[in-house]
């Protein structure tokens, strides 16, 4: 094996762990609907995919993207299409009541999660979850680093607006303030 | 003098937040936020939410990665955090006496490593052939041929329908409870050829959707699923009673054309079969005939 390649295998097997997390998080519907071994099932399902399609594909070898990036966008580009071969571009299916999840904050955030359409949860997952900056966020998805925020933003005011007992007292809806 | 008046965005308090480079500097932010306590409040929230995100996966990251998930074993079997896994491939095993028995011949060499020996033999046969006896040498190497591979191709095509079995056996069960639970949702290009193209592409072999309109049967879901002989292209297949009926469709390297085995794995059957260059799996809980009446209509 060449060197180039042990390099891309090293690299890529470095980025598993991440990619799990990745996953799992992208994955994670409220327990009402998905139980805790589902979940890592899938999401490791997930991986693999995309894992065998980085050491088989030579756009990644022959890409200039550093293959970290690479991976991120096969595993969304995967959870997009199967996403959208079943009819739908948001995890939602069918009604859920935020007052029915648990106290625990934990729940409440997968609930809101949930409600996310899948462009703005990618977002909010690559950087509050895998400490993507907004360039490299820009770079996995192809869009601009001024939509990157804007998703971003959106998504983070979703969460304000429906994790449970932490509105108060905030307005999720743009502000603009002036400073002198 | 008075400072310019500055326009703190959304868009400021992110980049605030994430600690990345943005037009307004931080102390100007953080001067906004101590005078806008409703805004401290959102950002706080953001910040906490950042917090959150990391308790509730942040582990993921530091377990065990699963032999499956390794670079240096890609081809190893699917992780399953299923308990019960164990249990499942017992229970196959069990149904399987036979089978496995073969996997040890009698001079306790492993039938995997016999094709090895075989062509070690046949390369020192040839050796010495080439250079006493050149015209001999191609009888000698279909004799290690014959040795090895030959003895050994019976058991592996065994071993294949097995392993390809338990996999369909466990998708099954996998992605039927998946759908039960709403994480797949109705299928809606059914009809389109894309989905074929696209599955023959990932799995690396022919794969048409069946016609099982006849058997009152329509596809509902599909899926590539990854495992040790590489991936596979599962179609889920439901009837307006609700039977669910699964087919596992994998690329198999040089497997030999095999007859149907029937297997029943606690309330799961399967019809395992390869040819040409596919191995095939129908899954559900059904008898025996009604498998091979949908192996007739599946064309594979």
């Amino acid at each position: 094996m060449s060197l180039r390649l042990e390099t891309i295998r090293a690299d890529i097997e470095q980025a598993v762990p991440a990619l799990r997390r990745f996953a799992r998080a992208l994955l994670a519907r409220p327990e009402a609907h998905q139980t805790l071994a589902t979940l890592h099932v899938l999401a490791d399902d997930l991986v693999h995919e995309t894992v065998l399609l980085a050491i088989r594909s030579e756009r990644v070898v022959d890409s200039f993207r550093p293959i970290k990036l690479s991976l991120y966008a096969s595993l969304i580009g995967f959870h997009a299409a199967h996403l959208k071969q079943i009819g739908s571009l948001t995890h939602r299916q069918g009604a859920f009541a935020l007052e029915d999840t648990s106290q625990n904050h934990e729940h409440g955030l997968i609930g809101a999660l949930d409600h996310l359409a899948l462009e703005d949860r990618v977002v909010l997952l690559l950087i509050s979850l895998e400490q993507m900056s907004y360039d490299e966020t820009a770079e996995i998805l192809h869009i601009s680093r001024a939509l990157v925020i804007q998703r971003l933003v959106r998504a983070r005011n979703h969460l304000v607006r429906h994790m449970p007992g932490q509105q108060s007292g905030v307005s999720s809806h743009p502000h603009l303030r002036l400073v002198k | 003098m008075k400072r310019a008046r500055l326009t703190i965005t959304d868009s400021d308090l992110a980049s605030y937040v994430d600690d990345e480079a943005s037009l307004v500097p931080r102390s100007d932010v953080q001067a906004h936020l101590e005078e806008t306590p409703e805004d401290r409040a959102r950002v706080d929230l953001w910040l906490r939410h950042k917090e959150l995100l990391q308790l509730a996966f942040g582990r993921a990251a530091h377990e065990p990665v699963p032999l499956a998930l390794s670079v240096s074993h890609p081809r190893t079997v699917r992780p399953d955090h299923d308990d019960d896994l164990e249990a499942q491939i017992t229970a196959v095993q069990a149904l399987e006496p036979l089978t496995q028995s073969q996997n040890v011949s009698r001079s306790g060499v492993q039938p995997s490593h016999r094709w090895l020996y075989g062509f070690i033999l046949g390369a020192l046969c040839a050796g010495l052939v080439l250079v006493f006896k050149p015209e001999l040498m191609q009888d000698l190497t279909a004799l290690g041929y014959r040795l090895g591979v030959s003895g050994s191709e019976p058991q592996k095509l065994d071993e294949i329908n097995l392993q390809l079995a338990r996999r369909a056996s466990e998708a099954h069960r996998t992605f039927v409870a998946a759908r039960n639970l709403g994480l797949m949702g109705a299928l809606t290009i059914a009809d389109d050829p894309s989905l074929s193209l696209a599955l023959t592409k990932l799995v690396g072999v022919g794969v048409h959707v069946p016609n099982f309109k006849a058997e009152g049967l329509q596809l509902v879901a599909a899926r590539v699923t990854p495992g040790e002989l590489g991936p596979a292209a599962f179609l889920l297949f439901q009837s307006d009673l609700g039977e669910t009926i699964g087919l596992l469709i994998s690329r198999i390297v040089g497997a030999e054309t095999s007859y149907p085995v029937y297997r029943n794995d606690r309330g799961t059957a399967t019809l395992t079969w390869t040819a040409g260059q596919g191995g095939y799996v129908l899954t559900g809980q059904l008898d025996s005939n009604r498998l091979l009446a949908l192996r007739k209509a599946s064309g594979f």
